[in-house]
C-alpha cells in the first residue's frame, strides 16, 4: 500500500439544473492533503462537502480546476481506475451479497487469485470483527455491523486514499464514538491518507490532524482543530465551530502581535499573530469563547444575569452585557461561586483565548 | 453540458451505448412515425390534404373514427363501473377466496386478444350455444356495436381494476374513520369522502380503457362485423385497398388522439391525486364481514368472474368440437390441423418470440438504467421517444413500419427482423416503466460502490444493477414473451410468406368461419404462455436466493400486468 498526497487545484464545480440555471456548489477550492494526513471537510448542509469528495473519486466531473493525486493529475482516470475507495453514508453495501462477497469485491475484480483474496481479507475481518457475520446478507446486520462491512469492503483495497462521506451519521451516539475510534486507528495504523466528511464538529475534532472548514462551495479556513476553534479566520468558522459570543467594534490601536478593539461598552486587549493584517479604524468583531468569560462580584465590566441553568459539570450563564447578550459556561461550579437569575456580576475576558476576525 | 458530453467521452462503452440505443429508438420509432406523418401529406409524391380531408369528409373514414369514439365511450364507461364495482368490493369487504380473484385481472394481460370475442361467437353468434340451443333463436347476430361492446368491457375491466384496487388501497382507512366518527352514515361517508378521493384513478381508469378501445384491432376484426373502427380501417386502407395516404391520415389522427389522452393521463388527472404515499402502511382497514350488503356484493363479483371464467373456458372447450351449434361431437381434428398445415405458424411465433424476449427485456432494462441513472447529452431526446411508445397504438405501428421499411436504405419488411423489432417496441413500455420504478428504489450509491472498487460500467450493471432489478427483468422477459406470442395489431401489416404468426392465421380462420380450429390455435396459444411462464417464474425464484427487494414475491406475471397499466 502507498498512500498518496491528494492536491486540488481551484477545483469548482457548477450543476446545471433542468430550467437551464446554474449554481456554483463547489467554488475555486484549493487544498493540499499530505500523505497520511486525516483531513476533515467539514461545514453545513449544503456546502458542497460530497461534491467535492465525489469530485476526488470521480463521480463528478469538474467544471473548472484540476485535481492530482500525487504528481498525477487523475482527469482522465474515469471513477473505477482511480486508486481511492470511498466509504458511503447509505453504507452502499451489495444487497444481494453476502458479508464476505461484499468484502471481496472489489479484490476479485483485481482478479487476485483465491488464496490471496483470503489472505487479504482475513486479517481485515479481523479487525473488524466480522467473522462470525461472514455468510450474513447485508440486511440480516445491525447498522454497527453493516458499517464495519462498508469500511472493511474500502480497507482491504488497500487504497492510496480513502474517502469517507458521513459513514457515521446513521448510528446512534454511542456507537459513533466507538467506531471513529476505530477508524482513526486503522487509518493511523496502515497510514492511508484519508478524507473525511462531516457536519458533526465533535467528530471533525476528534479525528483530523486537519480541519477544512467549508461554507456555500468555498473553503473558509484549513488547520489543525486547536487552530480552527482557536484561531477562527472568519466570523463564520468561530460561529460554525463551538459556540462564540461577538462583541463588534473597530480597531483603536495595532501593535506587531496585539489589537485594541475598541467597542460601545469597552476597549477590549487582545493577542493576535495576525495583527499586521487589521487596519486601524477597521469593523472587527472579537470572538469570545463562554467559557472564556468569567464572573465575579467585583470588576469593571457590569453585567447582569438573564438566566442561569445548572448542567452537572458546567453551569451556564444567559448574560446581559449592556444591552449585549452573551453565553457563558463555569466549568465545575461545585467548587465555584455560582450566580443566579437577576444576579449583578461582574465580566472579566480571558485575553489568551479572546480572538480578533473581520466583521 | 460541456461536462456531460466530456463524460460520455470518457466511458466509450458508455457512448457506444447511448449512440446504439439512440439509433434503435430513432430507427424503430422515431423515424416510422416520421413516415406516417410525411406520407400523409403525400399523394403520388406531391403535397395535398387529401388524406386528412378523406379522414373528415364524412365517409367511411369518418364513420370509422366516430365509430371508435362512440365505442371507446361506452366500454370505458361500463369497464370502469364495473372495475370500481370490484375494486370496492375487494378494498372494503371480506370476501372469501379473494387470490383467486387476482388471477382473473390477470388474465386479459396474457390471452391472445380474441378469446373473449371467440367465446362471444361460441356462445351468442349464429348456432351459439345460448342464442340458439337454449333460447332458439336463429340466425343470431352477435357481430357489430352490441358484441364489441360485451367483448371489450369483458377484456378491459381489468385493466380499470388494477388501478382502482390500487387506488382503494391507498386511500387511508383514517380519513374513513374520521368521518364516520364525526356520525356520517356509511353512504354519506362514500358519498362524501371515499367516492371523491377516488376521482382521479376512476378517471386514469377511464382513460387507460378509452385509448386501448380506440386502439383495439382483434376485436373489430373478429366481432366488429359491419361495426368499422378505426384501427380495422387503417388495416384496410393500408392492406386492403392500398392507399396509403389515406391510411397514414387515419393513422396520424388515432395517434393523436392516443397520445393526448396519454398526456392528460399523465400529466393532468395523475397530477390531481390526492393520495398520499407515506411508505409506511397505514393500519388496517375493518373489513365488512357480515350482513346482506356485504352478501349481495359478493354475490354480483362471484356472478360476473364465473361469466369471465366462462368466457375464458369455452375456446379450449370448442378446439374440441367438430362443428359448433351444428354437430358437438368430441374431435381432434382442429388440433391436426393446427399440427399439420398450421405448423408453420406456431414454430414461426414461437421462435421469433424467443428471440424477441431477451432482447426487448434486456433492451428496456438497459433503456430504464440510462434514464434513471446517467447524464449525457440527448438524454432528453431518448426518455421523450421511449415515453412517446407507450401511446403508439399497435396498428399504427403496423402501417408505420410499411412505410418506413419498404424501401432503401432500411428495406427489411418480409425479414425476421421487423416482425421481432415490432414485438420489441410493443412490448417495450411495459418493461421500461418496470425497470424506471424498480431502479428509483435503489439507492445510487451502491452503483457507485461497485465503480468506486474497480467495476467497469458493464461489470456494474451486470453484477450490480441487473440481479437488483431481476424482479422487473423477469416481469419484462414475461411481458415481452407473452405480448410477442399473442402480438396481432402491429404484425398483421408485416406477416408474409416468409414468416406467418398464430394470431394471423386465427384471424384467417375466423374470417373464413372455422371456428374450432381458431379455437384450437387460441388453446395452444395459451398453454405455450403458461408453460413460459411457469419456466420464467422458476427461473425468478431459482435467482432470487435469500435476499427479498420490494415485490419479488409476486410472480413475473403478476408484475407485468400492474406495471401494464399506468398507476
Ligand atoms: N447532481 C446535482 N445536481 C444539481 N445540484 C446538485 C447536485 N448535487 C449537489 N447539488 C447541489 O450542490 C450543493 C452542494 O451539495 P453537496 O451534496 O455537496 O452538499 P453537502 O455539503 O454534502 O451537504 P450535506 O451535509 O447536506 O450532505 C447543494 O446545493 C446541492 O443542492
Ligand atoms: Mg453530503
Amino acid at each position: 500500500m502507498s498512500a498518496k498526497s491528494v492536491k486540488l487545484e481551484n477545483v469548482t464545480k457548477q450543476f446545471t439544473d433542468d430550467e437551464g440555471k446554474t449554481m456554483t456548489a463547489v467554488n475555486d477550492v484549493s487544498l493540499h492533503i499530505e500523505k497520511g494526513e486525516f483531513a476533515t471537510l467539514l461545514g453545513p448542509s449544503g456546502c458542497g462537502k460530497t461534491t467535492t469528495l465525489r469530485m476526488i473519486a470521480g463521480f463528478e466531473e469538474l467544471s473548472n480546476g484540476a485535481i492530482m493525486f500525487g504528481e498525477d493529475n487523475v482527469q482522465n482516470i474515469p471513477a473505477n481506475k482511480r486508486d481511492c475507495t470511498m466509504v458511503f453514508q447509505s453504507y452502499a453495501l451489495f444487497p444481494h451479497m453476502s458479508v464476505y462477497d461484499n468484502i471481496c469485491y472489489g479484490l476479485k475484480l483485481k482478479k487476485l487469485s483465491k488464496s490471496d483474496i483470503e489472505k487479504r481479507v482475513t486479517p481485515i475481518m479481523d479487525i473488524m470483527n466480522l467473522h462470525v457475520n461472514k455468510n450474513r446478507m447485508p440486511n440480516q446486520l445491525s447498522g454497527g455491523q453493516q458499517q464495519r462491512v462498508a469500511l472493511a469492503r474500502a480497507l482491504v483495497m488497500e487504497p492510496g486514499v480513502l474517502l469517507f462521506d458521513e459513514p457515521l451519521s446513521n448510528l446512534d451516539a454511542k456507537l459513533r464514538i466507538t467506531m471513529r475510534d476505530e477508524i482513526r486507528r486503522i487509518q493511523k495504523e496502515l497510514g492511508i491518507t484519508a478524507i473525511y466528511v462531516t457536519h458533526d464538529q465533535s467528530e471533525a475534532m476528534s479525528l483530523s490532524d486537519r480541519i477544512v472548514v467549508m461554507n456555500e462551495g468555498r473553503i473558509e479556513q484549513a488547520g489543525p482543530p486547536m487552530e480552527v476553534y482557536q484561531k477562527p479566520k472568519t466570523k463564520f468558522v468561530s460561529d460554525f465551530i463551538g459556540t462564540a459570543n461577538f462583541l463588534d467594534g473597530v480597531v483603536d490601536k495595532k501593535e506587531s502581535d496585539r489589537l485594541f478593539v475598541k467597542t460601545t461598552q469597552t476597549t477590549i486587549e487582545v493577542q493576535q499573530e495576525d495583527a499586521d493584517k487589521f487596519d486601524e479604524g477597521q469593523s472587527v468583531s472579537v470572538v469570545v469563547r463562554p467559557e472564556a468569560i468569567n464572573l465575579s462580584k467585583e470588576g469593571t465590566e457590569p453585567a447582569k444575569v438573564v438566566k442561569s441553568v445548572f448542567m452537572g459539570q458546567i453551569q451556564e450563564y444567559e448574560l446581559d452585557f449592556n444591552g449585549i447578550h452573551l453565553h457563558a459556561v463555569v466549568a465545575d461550579p461545585g467548587g465555584k461561586e455560582v450566580y443566579y437569575d437577576g444576579d449583578d456580576v461582574h465580566l472579566t475576558f480571558s485575553q489568551r483565548s479572546l480572538h480578533v476576525v473581520p466583521a | 453540458m460541456k461536462e456531460n458530453i466530456r463524460n460520455l467521452f470518457k466511458q466509450p462503452l458508455l457512448l457506444l451505448l447511448v449512440v446504439l440505443v439512440m439509433l434503435t429508438l430513432i430507427i424503430f420509432i422515431a423515424y416510422p412515425m416520421f413516415q406516417i406523418f410525411l406520407s400523409s401529406f403525400l399523394s403520388n409524391g406531391e403535397f395535398d390534404w387529401q388524406g386528412y380531408q378523406r379522414v373528415f369528409a364524412g365517409g367511411q373514414l369518418t364513420s370509422a373514427l366516430t365509430n371508435s369514439l362512440v365505442l371507446a365511450i361506452i366500454v370505458s364507461i361500463l369497464s370502469t363501473a364495473i372495475a370500481y364495482f370490484f375494486a370496492y368490493t375487494f378494498a372494503y369487504i371480506d370476501v372469501p377466496f379473494k387470490k383467486l380473484f387476482n388471477g382473473i385481472a390477470i388474465l386479459p394481460v396474457i390471452s391472445p386478444p380474441f378469446v373473449i370475442a371467440l367465446s362471444a361467437i361460441l356462445l351468442f353468434g349464429r348456432g351459439g350455444f345460448i342464442s340458439e340451443t337454449l333460447l332458439g333463436i336463429e340466425n343470431a347476430n352477435i357481430y357489430g356495436l352490441h358484441g364489441l361492446i360485451l367483448v371489450q368491457t369483458l377484456t378491459y375491466f381489468p385493466v380499470a381494476f388494477l388501478v382502482l384496487a390500487g387506488l382503494l388501497r391507498s386511500i387511508s382507512p383514517a380519513l374513513e374513520e374520521a368521518s364516520d366518527n364525526l356520525g356520517s352514515t356509511k353512504w354519506q361517508t362514500f358519498k362524501k369522502v371515499t367516492l371523491p378521493l377516488s376521482v382521479p384513478g376512476i378517471g386514469n381508469a377511464f382513460l387507460l380503457v378509452f385509448i386501448q378501445s380506440m386502439a383495439d384491432f382483434g376485436n373489430p376484426m373478429t366481432i366488429g362485423g359491419d361495426y368499422n373502427t378505426v384501427a380495422r380501417e387503417i388495416y384496410m386502407q393500408a392492406v386492403g385497398s392500398y392507399n396509403m395516404q389515406a391510411g397514414a391520415a387515419l393513422a396520424m389522427v388515432l395517434l393523436t388522439v392516443t397520445v393526448i389522452l396519454y398526456a392528460v393521463q399523465k400529466f393532468w388527472v395523475g397530477k390531481k391525486s390526492y393520495v398520499t404515499v407515506t411508505g409506511k402502511p397505514t393500519s388496517a382497514r375493518k373489513m365488512v364481514s357480515t350482513g346482506v350488503f356485504r352478501r349481495i356484493m359478493i354475490g354480483i363479483c362471484y356472478g360476473l368472474s364465473a361469466t369471465v371464467i366462462l368466457f375464458y373456458i369455452l375456446v379450449p372447450i370448442g378446439s374440441f368440437i367438430q362443428l359448433w351449434g351444428v354437430n358437438y361431437s368430441f374431435t381432434l381434428d382442429h388440433y391436426s390441423y393446427v399440427f399439420s398445415i398450421g405448423q408453420k405458424a406456431v414454430l414461426d411465433t414461437l421462435q421469433l418470440s424467443i428471440i424477441a424476449t431477451p432482447i426487448g427485456g434486456l433492451f428496456a432494462m438497459i433503456l430504464a438504467f440510462l434514464i434513471v441513472r446517467k447524464r449525457f447529452a440527448g438524454k432528453k431526446l431518448m426518455e421523450g421517444i421511449s415515453m412517446l411508445s407507450i401511446a403508439i397504438p399497435g396498428t399504427v405501428i403496423g402501417i408505420s413500419y410499411i412505410l418506413a421499411f419498404n424501401q432503401a436504405p432500411l428495406a427489411i419488411t418480409g425479414t425476421a427482423l421487423i416482425i421481432i423489432a415490432a414485438f420489441i417496441v410493443r412490448a417495450m413500455p411495459v418493461g421500461i416503466r418496470s425497470g424506471i420504478t424498480s431502479l428509483q428504489q435503489i439507492d445510487p450509491s451502491i452503483e457507485e460502490a461497485a465503480t468506486n472498487l474497480g467495476a467497469s460500467g458493464s461489470k456494474t450493471f451486470f453484477s450490480i444493477v441487473l440481479p437488483l432489478i431481476r424482479p422487473a427483468f423477469f416481469s419484462s422477459l414475461v411481458y415481452t414473451f407473452v405480448k410477442s406470442m399473442t402480438a396481432m395489431s402491429a404484425v398483421i401489416f408485416l406477416v408474409s410468406a416468409r414468416y406467418n404468426l398464430i394470431t394471423a392465421s386465427i384471424l384467417a380462420q375466423v374470417e373464413s368461419g372455422r371456428i374450432g380450429v381458431a379455437s384450437a390455435y387460441c388453446t395452444l396459444l395459451i398453454i405455450l404462455m403458461i408453460i413460459a411462464m411457469l419456466i420464467l417464474n422458476g427461473l425468478t425464484a431459482l435467482f432470487t436466493g435469500k435476499w427479498k427487494l420490494g415485490k419479488d414475491k409476486q410472480t413475473g406475471a403478476e408484475i407485468a400486468s400492474k406495471d401494464s397499466v399506468t398507476t
